[in-house]
């Protein structure tokens, strides 16, 4: 039998943990016939958050998540295109294309090569959120107010509204919007009910910020991918293909869940206005591509950054394509979708070899 | 070899080790690396090295730590305090144990503007414990009072430790922290009650002042009393009216204690320097133990003992009663040797899905959980608040004498703890009166 | 002759002493600094962010990745040398003294391989953080691969420290690795030493 270390920093009841890995873990064993076991390790039990390249790297774990944007200068490709995401709206068309193009395109590949892993399945966020403590229906309102950001593009968007972005863990999030140091915080709206937000944050202006995609929701430490037989790769990648469908509609539902919820905890919330949304939106559209062609030039020394989006693009659209038409929660019509187009296409046998 | 067995070996070398007068840090550190190379091999063990130290210290919350050190060594070395310490000494000595009874207090008062039993136990080891020296009490009762009441750090609110639990367990933080309100205070009790009868029963353990007062000196002593309240107070209320977050509390803690110093002319260079010193060398001190003892956690993790030892406890499992048992047993065990947010982050995953079968209310669970990390901070041998009061105080007190000293502190802990677990309303009976 | 040799020997200690003594002092004013600063920066962001609602950009990053590191590992070489580290003499007191001077050159050795592990895997990772010119994300960007060397230096300085002791506890039988710096309190109260009461 085969066990696999696999760690992932989020806990036990956050989508990506629950439906990624803890059920994951159960149907891999169950379809591997038992041949296949995992072991979990949640939290920071076996590394430190921004560890979870290194460590993987190192084999300390066989298989981690990880948020790409931890590790800018390891990650420099993925890092250029999560700035895109700000732009995204839709989290199967983003998980998908982020999938497809992180296990095909041949920069990607490379990438992942030199860093001695492979990757085998991404993700994305619900939508990003603004949950605030102060009385906020607008964006004009947001104007002066300290919001936690999680990125530059992000922080680039709050000073374009005239906000101040400020930069604190998400772990002081809560004590930061209780105290009134922080006046918002933006992030995907299920951590008004997990992280209890929804006790400090009793205002939601619910304006899309696009989705988080960087880094992985699965990838494998090289030297333990290749000591796998091609049987086992090819359960790995059908169980992962499946459940990363379950686990994009756990999460969705689960941020679809707390705004539901959140007016019984004391939380207004209010739908972002069409002008707020239309500006957002052109932010979006004449910002963020540039945003990322610079910083991908600049900052992370991309040989050619252009190229690279043009080609992420070129995937997305193609996923949008192939979704065109299916219901996002109908999990059997979408899995469907994801394994002929993308995991049935992979070659296990030489796949990260 | 069963992954298992080498992580009760490796617990067993680190013990010789540590017997063998090494360095706490690197004794469970270096088995630590050894352990994980025998169970994944020596390129995980040498990765463990780069993921660790850098990134567990690099950390934002952990910056209260050197700051409410800094917050107390100022104000110990500037003297700020002994205008409370003198007072005290005054209108509490016919208490008997008077000044172990104040520093339960300022300990708790502390604890409200701290969010780690560390760096309470820190800032209050070089305030309250010197002066008890200066009066003669027993060493051991002197640093036992503080190291076992500067747990009520992560007790009474803010508290980091229910920060983490809440985020696993899905409840809520700011119920968690009204809920550990009245614990805190029933445990500051019972520590005053304990020492209070102790004392009566051994008179010597705290020599009572046997002068007499005038009022005038009682009002002058009264005037030397303010610096520390308005410290805490100062500390306090900027964080409940939100003018910083208790991590940042610990800079503001700093400065204000420098600020007071200079108001009162008692602020030197030799002063600033030797708080600056001391500082560093508790920092130091207290991150190499941490740091090995999150080593240990990661090769706990690997081999599999948390797990192993839950299993074994839980096997008789079912009700809410036999659960808390088992776990209390489980968290004494590991509170030996392992940190308390180790301990925590290794047995979650296992013990809440147990809890939750027996039916037992989360919250209610959580601040037990605290309350028995927090006596694993003050048991021996790798007691982390202990260490923190040797580190405080160099070589006025020896580590064995401090254990000796907080015997008499765990066994009313457990008491507090049985209480606690008895009468379930004692936690939950602010976070209902909220809704 | 043999009493030269061991003049000469005893000169290069106290040289290696001098030595590493003023290279663990220079390390520890370095953090000593990241210390105040530390406190003065983040007096200054909540100061800024309540009366100008204009937080310090990157605060965050910079406290807890430069300051921090500093302030906890710069000092580490000083503490050896004050020999104030955390350890537990419970049962070490027990044995005759000579015992006691061969644990503890055991012991020093041991600590020295580790701390040379830690210094030799941290430097690795400096150097490859250099090469990559490492940088983290907050709401802008900041290199952090200087803050990665302040760990091989500091582990190198203490390997030093650690090996002196052990050299001087080989050579000199009257050695005592007990803390020696006189604490502040017993310098205040020398009248009345603090532990005047032990029993009880
Ligand atoms: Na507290
Ligand atoms: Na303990």
């Amino acid at each position: 039998a085969t066990e696999i270390n696999a760690s992932i920093w989020f806990p036990d009841t956050h989508p990506l943990t629950k439906y990624g890995y803890v059920e994951w873990a159960k149907t891999l064993e169950a379809a591997s016939n038992g041949d296949i076991k995992v072991n979990l390790f949640t939290g920071t039990a076996l590394l430190p958050p921004n560890a979870h390249l290194s460590g993987l790297q190192d084999g300390i774990a066989h298989l981690t998540y990880h948020a790409g944007t931890y590790t800018p200068t390891d990650l420099p490709e993925d890092n250029t295109l999560s700035i895109l995401g700000f732009g995204l709206r839709d989290i199967m068309t983003s998980s998908f294309a982020v999938t497809d193009f992180f296990m095909n395109d041949p920069e990607m590949k490379a990438r992942f090569d030199s860093l001695g892993i492979v990757f085998a399945g991404g993700y994305a966020t619900p939508q990003y959120t603004i949950m605030c403590a102060k009385e906020v229906k607008s964006l004009d309102d947001m104007k002066g107010l300290k919001i936690r950001m999680p990125g530059p593009v992000h922080a680039e968007w709050a000073r374009s509204i005239g906000a101040v972005p400020v930069s604190v863990p998400s772990s002081e999030m809560f004590t930061g919007l209780e105290r009134g140091q922080l006046d918002c915080a933006s992030n995907a709206a299920n951590d008004l009910k997990s992280r209890s937000l929804w006790d400090v944050a009793k205002y939601t202006y619910n304006i899309p910020l696009g989705v988080y995609f960087a880094g992985w929701e699965y990838a494998f430490n090289k030297d333990f991918w290749g000591d796998l037989e091609a049987g086992q790769r090819r359960i790995i990648l059908d169980t992962i293909s499946d459940t990363l469908v379950d686990t994009m509609i756990g999460y969705v539902n689960a941020a679809e869940e707390a705004l539901a919820e959140a007016p019984s905890h004391g939380v207004t919330v209010t739908q972002a206005s069409a002008e707020d949304l239309a500006a957002t939106n052109e932010f979006a559209a004449n910002i963020v591509r540039a945003t990322a062609i610079k910083e991908g030039t600049e900052r992370f020394n991309v040989p050619d950054p252009e190229g690279l989006v043009a080609r992420f693009e070129a995937t997305l659209t193609k996923w949008e394509g192939l979704l065109d038409g299916i219901d996002r929660a109908d999990a059997a019509a979408l899995k469907k979708v994801l394994k002929d187009n993308l995991y049935s296409r992979i070659d296990a046998a030489s796949y990260g070899n | 070899m069963d992954n298992v067995l080498i992580g009760f070996i490796g617990l067993a070398a680190g013990l010789v080790l540590i017997g063998l007068r090494i360095q706490i840090g690197v004794a469970v550190g270096f088995v630590s690396f050894i352990g994980i190379g025998v169970i994944l091999n020596m390129k995980a063990a040498w990765g463990m090295l780069t993921a660790v130290p850098f990134n567990f210290v690099g950390d934002w919350n952990l910056t209260a730590i050197p700051m409410f050190l800094l917050m107390g060594y100022v104000a110990s070395s500037s003297g700020l305090t002994q205008g409370l310490f003198k007072a005290m000494r005054i209108f509490l000595s016919r208490l008997p144990g008077g000044l172990a009874v104040a520093s339960v207090g300022a300990c708790a008062l502390m604890s409200a503007a701290s969010g780690s039993s560390v760096a309470t136990a820190s800032s209050m080891a070089r305030i309250a414990t010197p002066e008890m020296l200066r009066y003669r009490y027993n060493p051991g009762l002197a640093t036992g009072v503080v190291a076992t009441a500067g747990t009520l750090g992560s007790l009474i609110p803010p508290s980091i430790l229910m920060v983490l639990y809440g985020y696993y367990a899905e409840v809520s933080i700011s119920q968690l922290f009204i809920a550990g309100i009245v614990p805190g205070l029933l445990s500051a009790v019972m520590l005053s009650l304990m020492i209070i009868t102790r004392v009566k029963i051994n008179p010597e353990l705290a020599p009572r002042v046997e002068e007499v007062f005038s009022a005038q000196e009682k009002w002058d002593a009264l005037k030397e009393v303010w610096p520390l309240p308005v410290l805490v107070l100062g500390v306090l209320v900027g964080i409940f009216i939100g003018l910083f977050t208790p991590t940042e509390a610990g800079a503001v803690g700093a400065f204000l204690a420098i600020v007071l110093a200079a108001v009162r002319r008692t602020l030197s260079w030799p002063v600033l320097k030797d708080a600056i010193l001391s500082t560093l060398s508790s920092t130091a001190g207290i991150f190499m133990v941490v740091i090995g003892t999150v080593l240990l956690g990661k090769f706990m993790a690997l081999s599999g003992v948390p797990t192993f030892i839950a299993k074994e406890l839980l096997m008789f499992g079912g009700d809410e009663l036999t659960v808390i048992i088992m776990v209390t047993v489980l968290y004494l065990a590991l509170g030996m040797f392992l940190d308390s947010i180790g301990i925590l982050l290794l047995t979650l995953p296992i013990i809440l899905p147990v809890a939750r079968e027996a039916g037992i209310d989360f919250i209610w669970f959580g601040i037990i959980l605290i309350k028995l990390l927090e006596i694993g901070l003050i048991t021996p041998p790798v007691g982390l608040n202990v260490y923190v009061m040797k580190a405080a105080l160099g070589s006025i007190v020896s580590l064995q004498e401090i254990f000796r000293g907080v015997t008499w502190f765990v066994i009313i802990e457990i008491v507090t703890l049985a209480i606690i677990v008895a009468f379930p309303l004692l936690s939950l009976w602010l976070p209902a009166l909220m809704q | 002759m043999e009493q030269r040799s061991s003049e000469t020997a005893a000169n290069h200690a106290s040289a290696a002493e001098r030595f590493i003594s003023s290279f663990a002092k220079g390390l520890t004013v370095v953090g000593g600094i990241s210390l105040v600063l530390m406190m003065v920066q983040m007096v200054l962001d909540v100061f800024m962010s309540n009366v100008f609602h204009a937080p310090i950009e990157s605060n965050l990053e910079v406290v807890s990745i430069y300051y921090m590191v500093a302030v906890v590992f710069l000092p580490l070489a000083i503490v050896e040398l004050r020999h104030e580290h955390i350890q537990v003499d419970l049962f070490v007191r027990l044995l005759p003294k000579l015992a006691q001077r061969g644990l503890y050159i055991m012991g020093n050795l041991i600590s020295a391989v580790f701390f040379g592990i830690l210094a030799y895997q941290t430097w690795l990772d400096a150097v490859k953080s250099f090469r990559i010119q490492e940088m983290v994300m907050g709401v802008d960007f900041i290199e952090i691969w200087p803050s990665k060397f302040i760990l091989p230096i500091s582990f190198a300085v203490i390997l030093m420290a650690i090996l002196l002791h052990a050299w001087k506890a080989l050579r000199q039988p009257d050695f005592d690795p007990t803390p020696s710096a006189p604490t502040s309190l017993e310098e205040q109260d020398s009248a009345q030493p603090a532990q005047g009461q032990k029993h009880g």
